[in-house]
């Protein structure tokens, strides 16, 4: 019996790894076809393997069109990406894969944003590879712009393992066209609090007709879209640069108070690689997805010639992203972090991610003491998700649904108009959720 | 839950699904709660039964394991549901060396197998079988004195 127990531990540890560990932005792979991991009960292999067997076929002849969906993979866990989504067919076991092989699928269009992904998950090293790379590339080589715009959102994702490349990528500003220089900036401002060095921006001196770089004017010929990322650049650096890696958890807190939107920014980021020490700035971090107010962004738009308006953009919204993915990190199961689950859950990821947020807001809500506003944009963002083409997500908001909606309208209209769908496994949810929200 | 069907046997997706069906029964029964801890032993006990309902093979082998499971859960159930266990998990992750740390994760973030690793580590397979065999002795030990049982 005490080899079984060890057994069981052994599984707890496997299981609880893979939770802590896992970037759940990475499609979800079968462990056994993948992955040497024992399977769970102890000298039962075989019969583990025929009753997975079992259970997959009673699933599929179950679940209709529930079969595994996944969205394509964020690339390089960035929002900005240009990249082209993998078809299916050609979707490989990307963690097989070598660095060397991930490096040359980084400069083809049909797996480079797979190759980014997996380049993000690997840390330190590939950070190595990848910045190597991008200080070797020549600007006048053919698709040099478009692959090195690939390399540096995988080296943005890599935030503090490619830190100390941010001097050497600041150098290499000089040697790009103003496109690929706005790009290098904003990277090397997104690795800035991580930098061992202290940076400096070089000197710019913005035109309509051309661009000084310490007096120096470079290559003409730019875009206006350029110029106004380049504007951006500079000041996002001049934000993120307050963020430092020497800094104590209470100065990080004290600037998720900043005037500056992007030095808040780079805290909550900061905060969300300490781990454990982080813990005392949850309540801050809480603070900072609860509130509406954030400072303003500036935003460059050349509007003629001679003039440049500088909008006054909200950062609340990517505050709000940002705190919501560094709370999960540290305190998922706290009532309060329900807000950062429905960030999870109208976000942009993989539907296993969306789904899991939507089954942890039903398991938290009636304890979380939401303000009206934010229970009417959580019960929002399930009742969309209920609405979902997906059979995973949808059921999982579905069942949330139930257990927060009590008393909904709207949440009643939903689970009805469910109720007249097709699909028979998310009536008979519905139903159940309906009895509750009704009782 | 999730994690509990996890350990029963259950891969990513199915656990995703049974979990929802049991919440499903949750709602649809006239449980009455007395304390989160009975909540939990209820919902746990209908994870079970509805894991154990899809067995079709050799069920005597299976739930001998998930009455292992059970036992194991009734005294670390408390760490594991309150999320303690994985806590003491990230801790006790710090206290491994560099390289061990590096094949774990490679292992369990990335689903490496261990010839892939030791292709990228310059390491023989059996080197890295070792070094995650330890790796996981040293975790144990950590995990229970942190966890105080």
């Amino acid at each position: 019996m005490n080899s079984l127990r060890d057994e069981v531990f052994d599984r707890q540890l496997e299981v609880a790894l893979e939770e802590l560990l896992a970037p759940e932005d990475v499609p979800i792979h079968d462990p056994i076809t993948t992955n040497d991991n024992p399977r769970p009960w102890h000298g039962l292999a075989f019969v583990a393997l025929a009753a997975t067997v079992v259970i997959a076929v009673a699933l599929l002849a179950t679940r209709g069109n529930d079969a595994e969906t996944t969205e394509p993979a964020q690339s390089a866990a960035e929002t900005d990406t240009e990249g082209e989504a993998l078809a299916p067919e050609q979707d490989p076991v990307w963690p097989e894969a070598t660095l060397p092989q991930l490096l040359e699928a980084l400069d083809k269009n049909g797996t480079r944003d797979r190759a980014e992904a997996e380049l993000v998950r690997r840390g330190a090293p590939a950070a190595d590879a990848v910045a190597r790379l991008a200080l070797a590339l020549d600007p006048e080589t053919p698709r040099a712009r478009e692959r090195l715009a690939s390399q540096l959102r995988v080296l943005r994702g890599l935030r503090q393992h490619a830190a100390h490349h941010a001097p050497a990528l600041m150098e290499h500003v000089a040697d790009w066209p103003v496109g690929g220089c706005a790009d290098l900036l904003k990277t090397v401002a997104v690795l800035a609090p991580w930098s061992p060095h202290e940076l400096e921006m070089p000197k710019f001196e913005m035109s309509f007709n051309e661009v000084k770089l310490d007096s120096k004017v470079m290559a003409r010929g730019f875009e206006i879209p350029e110029l106004n990322a380049l504007h951006d650049a500079t000041t996002m650096f001049s934000g993120r640069k307050h963020v430092r890696p020497d800094q104590s958890i209470p100065r990080l807190i004290e600037l998720l108070e900043s005037e500056n939107g992007y030095a808040r920014i780079a805290a909550l980021e900061m905060l969300g690689t300490r781990g454990a020490d982080a813990m005392p700035a949850v309540p801050a971090i809480e603070a900072c997805l609860s509130s509406e107010d954030h400072p303003a962004i500036n935003k460059a738009e050349w509007v003629n010639r001679q003039s440049v308006r500088i909008d006054q953009a909200s950062s609340t919204p990517e505050i709000h992203a940002t705190a919501a993915e560094v709370l999960l990190g540290l305190a998922p199961d706290t009532p309060r972090a329900v807000l950062a689950w429905r960030h999870r859950l109208a976000g942009t990821g993989t539907i296993k991610r969306r789904a899991q947020a939507a089954t942890r807001i039903g398991q938290l809500f009636l304890s979380a003491q939401l303000s009206e506003e934010h229970r009417a944009e959580v019960l929002e963002a399930l009742e969309e998700a209920a609405l979902a083409s997906d059979t995973r997500l949808a059921a999982a908001a579905i069942t949330a649904l139930g257990m927060a909606g009590k008393g909904r309208k709207s949440a009643v209209a939903t689970l009805k108009r469910i109720m007249r769908g097709e699909n028979e496994r998310l009536r008979k949810l519905a139903d159940a959720a309906l009895r509750q929200v009704i009782r | 839950m999730y994690r509990y069907l996890r350990v029963l046997g259950c891969d990513a997706a199915d656990a995703d699904d049974l979990t929802q069906d049991v919440f499903a029964r949750f709602l649809r029964s006239s449980f009455e709660e007395r304390s989160p801890a009975a909540t939990l032993t209820y919902l746990r006990r209908t994870a079970r039964h509805l894991f154990l309902d899809r067995i079709k093979i050799d069920r005597p082998k299976v739930i001998e394991w998930a009455d292992a499971v059970d036992a194991e859960w009734r005294t670390s159930g408390a760490a594991e549901d309150s999320g303690e266990w994985v806590e003491a998990l990230r801790a006790c992750l710090g206290g491994l060396t560099q390289r061990s740390r590096d094949i774990v994760i490679r292992f369990y973030r990335g689903g490496q197998n261990r010839a892939v690793i030791a292709r990228e580590l310059g390491m023989s397979e059996r080197g890295v079988r070792t070094s995650l065999h330890r790796a996981r002795a040293i975790l144990r030990e950590c995990i229970q004195r942190r966890t105080g049982r």
